[in-house]
């Protein structure tokens, strides 16, 4: 009998094993076609794709192998395409000021909602909500003439400042900051403390972890955004790397795919650096909310 | 602790991790400037201009002299012998040639048996008479006239006679009475009255019919007179015309007279000097153009270029060249022998072959006869709104065409990118050329390069 029942959960082992493989490898296969892409010649990913990308006959393929693999793509990306550091530096800029103005904007603005009563406090919070849910195409036209009228059209300024005031942070923190025990403040504000000292040096660092988390999801979310830049900004100078990749045409398909790796490492840093405070918000969250 | 160690070790390393990307980034930025900046060429433009092309074109010739003076004897005459050759410098009453004395004694023979010809011939024509029968046309319309008139008379006579006799006749019946019965007797006179009526209508009839005859005979008569006298007028004509041909032939021939007096008089002057024909002025033979054994042919037989009226250089200009040679322009002469170049503008053009020689007037005391020379012709052309350096053309199948700087926005900021303007050439010398297209004056035409450029390709403006 034991030996049966051994078995059985075995062989589930191995389904559930089988089955979550494929799904991780069908989650992981456009990446590892762009890594393998990466690595190979311009006329060999031009062979395998002619058929979907220049109307060719047959169907495309791939292997996960290149046939003549090089580094040549790179080369070309990294030494010959000084438009790639533009936009790369680009983004960088305008998501780390995003980045810092969230913190400066949105941080007090989650602990004023979370901490703090006051008139229409919830209508505001439901408005903030109501904010964060609404596409970008909902928003464009008025943001557009917002941005026109502050003469920031064309400007990287325009694409921070309104993702500054972005509603999202201010959404995350307000459940961190609700989990600090009231006690803690109150012990803090008879020790003499202000409520900006409440603030900065109680409630900023046991919710630094929901800060991390905040910050790190706005990174993946102003990294990769392209529907702000694609509409206020004309100037090709001052576009982020998510306008250049869509640039480059068929014929340097290699180049595309280096320059999507390449563009692909800073993501998986920060994620690096924000994963273990992801883990940490979600557990404490979790804990503080029972 | 050794938790949070490790963590401290892990977060160290993922900083290290994290700043030596951000430093390579940093370095492959700095890097790949440097690179694309190699890579892209190096370009020097110049604006067009507007102004005119000079276009120069040189040919070579030889010295001639300004005047040259034509030997010409008489037409026909035979050439015994060429005394000079050419080159050869003559002086005034040098022997030059000499004709054949026999042949021209033979053909003043010949001239002077046509003048006595022509003198015959001079003298008159002979003039043709009147026709006259005219005369005896008018006989016969007096005739016809005449004959007209007596048988009228005669008619008449015969008619008058008639109509007595009837009237004879007429009377006589009346002596017919009744007899006493009254019924009236026979008429023994009917018959002659009738006949007498008939010979009245017979001579009226007749008398009509003569008439008209004579009418007729009168009118023909008339007529032949009316034809004669145009015949006549026509023949009047014709010896008109006749006469004055003869006068006119005879005029022409006393000029043909007059002529052959003077042929004869010049080949007396070239027999009385035995044929020999001598230079009247001084000079050098430039050309020799009767052979001996050749009959002359009233043109020139050699030609003596006068040595003191100054030398001009004949250059020699191909059909291309040729466009830009004009009368009035401006030149330049280089001599054999001559350190400095003279400054001289074309005075004539005639053309040769394919091509044109072009005569240029040397200042006096230059140069030799049949020295060598050349001749640099310089023209300048209109005005043109876009003169562009020729190394800035560009061709290929599609035409001619130019590259020109234009700014374009790119990542990297403004750029500058080697545009194509087809262009159309209007006129061209070695170094510039006169385009059409659509550029302005303040385009950049691309004029040299490090390297070959495509249209569309960065460049970068050379210091």
């Amino acid at each position: 009998m034991k030996r049966v029942v051994r078995r059985v959960p075995y062989m589930l082992y191995i389904l559930g094993g089988t089955l979550l493989f494929l799904l991780g490898l069908s989650v992981w296969w456009p990446l590892l076609m762009v890594l393998t892409g990466s690595l190979m010649g311009s006329s060999e990913v031009m062979q395998r794709l002619a058929p979907a990308l220049m109307s060719a006959k047959g169907f495309a393929s791939w292997s996960l192998l290149p046939q003549f693999p090089t580094l040549r793509p790179y080369v070309e990306l990294l030494l010959d395409t000084p438009q790639f550091f533009v936009l790369f530096w680009n983004t960088v800029k305008m998501s780390g000021a995003i980045l810092i103005g969230q913190l400066l904007i949105g941080v007090p603005a989650a602990w004023g909602f979370a901490r703090y009563s006051f008139p229409l406090k919830r209508t505001l919070f439901l408005l903030y909500i109501a904010l964060m849910l609404l596409p970008f195409h909902v928003t464009m036209v008025s943001s557009f003439l917002v941005l026109d009228t502050l003469r920031l059209l064309n400007t990287q300024l325009g694409i921070v400042l309104p993702a500054v005031f972005s509603t999202f942070p201010v959404f995350i923190l307000y459940r961190f900051f609700r989990a600090i025990p009231h006690e803690v403040l109150e012990a803090a504000t008879l020790d003499g403390a202000s409520a900006v000292q409440c603030f900065l040096k109680i409630g900023v660092p046991l919710g630094g972890s929901g800060v991390a988390a905040a910050m790190t999801l706005s990174f993946f979310e102003y990294w990769n955004m392209v529907e702000q830049p694609l509409t206020f900004l004309s100037d090709q100078t001052l576009w982020p790397l998510s306008l250049y990749l869509p640039s480059i045409s068929a014929e340097r398909l290699g180049l595309t795919l280096a320059a999507s790796v390449i563009a692909l490492i800073p993501p998986m840093l920060v994620f690096w650096f924000g994963q273990s405070y992801l883990e940490e918000g979600i557990r404490v969250t979790g804990g503080k909310g029972r | 602790m050794k938790t949070g160690d490790l963590l401290l070790k892990l977060r160290d390393k993922r900083l290290k991790i994290a700043g030596i990307f951000v430093a390579v980034l940093l370095i492959l930025t700095v890097f790949s400037r440097i690179s694309a900046s190699f890579m892209v060429p190096i370009v020097e433009t110049m604006a067009p201009q507007t102004g005119f092309l000079t276009h120069s074109v040189s040919g070579e010739g030889v010295l001639v002299p300004n005047k040259q003076i034509a030997v010409v004897p008489r037409e026909g005459l035979l050439i015994e012998e060429v005394w000079v050759k050419e080159g050869q410098t003559v002086s005034p009453q040098t022997p030059l040639l000499r004709l054949s004395v026999s042949d021209l004694t033979e053909q003043l023979a010949v001239l002077r048996l046509l003048d006595q010809k022509l003198s015959l011939q001079a003298r008159g024509a002979v003039i043709p008479s009147l026709n006259p029968l005219g005369e005896e046309l008018e006989r016969n319309v007096l005739r016809a006239q005449e004959d007209a008139k007596l048988q009228t008379k005669s008619d008449d006579a015969a008619l008058r006679r008639a109509q007595d006799d009837l009237i004879d006749s007429v009377n006589k019946q009346y002596w017919v009475s009744r007899d006493n019965s009254g019924k009236e007797l026979a008429n023994p006179y009917e018959a002659e009255i009738r006949a007498a009526r008939r010979a009245v209508q017979d001579a009226r009839e007749r008398q009509e019919r003569n008439l008209l005859e004579g009418k007729r005979a009168l009118e023909d008569a008339e007529q032949q007179i009316i034809t004669a006298e145009q015949s006549l007028k026509k023949e009047q004509n014709q010896v008109a015309a006749a006469r004055a041909a003869a006068q006119v032939q005879s005029q022409i021939a006393e000029i043909d007279r007059q002529l052959n007096a003077l042929a004869i008089e010049a080949l007396e002057v070239y027999h009385a000097d035995e044929g020999v024909l001598v230079a009247e002025q001084a000079g050098v033979v430039t050309q020799l153009l009767g052979k001996i054994g050749a009959r002359t042919t009233g043109e020139g037989v050699l030609l003596l270029g006068d040595t003191a009226s100054g030398y001009s250089l004949e250059a020699r200009f191909t059909a291309q060249q040729a466009k830009h040679v004009t009368v009035g322009a401006g030149a330049t002469v280089s001599l054999q022998g001559l350190e400095n170049e003279l400054s001289v503008s074309v005075l004539g053009l005639r053309p040769d072959g394919n091509g044109v020689i072009a005569s240029a007037l040397l200042p006096e005391g230059v140069g030799t006869l049949g020295g060598a020379g050349e001749l640099l012709v310089t023209q300048n052309t209109q005005s043109y709104d876009f003169c562009v350096p020729t190394s800035a053309l560009r061709e290929d199948t599609a035409g001619c065409f130019v590259l020109i700087v234009e700014d374009e926005k790119s990542i990297l900021g403004v750029q500058q990118v080697a545009q194509r303007v087809s262009v159309e050439v209007l006129d061209q010398t070695p170094e510039r050329a006169a385009v059409s297209g659509a550029f302005s004056l303040d385009s950049k035409v691309i004029v040299s390069s490090k390297r070959a450029i495509q249209e569309g390709e960065r460049v970068r403006l050379g210091l």
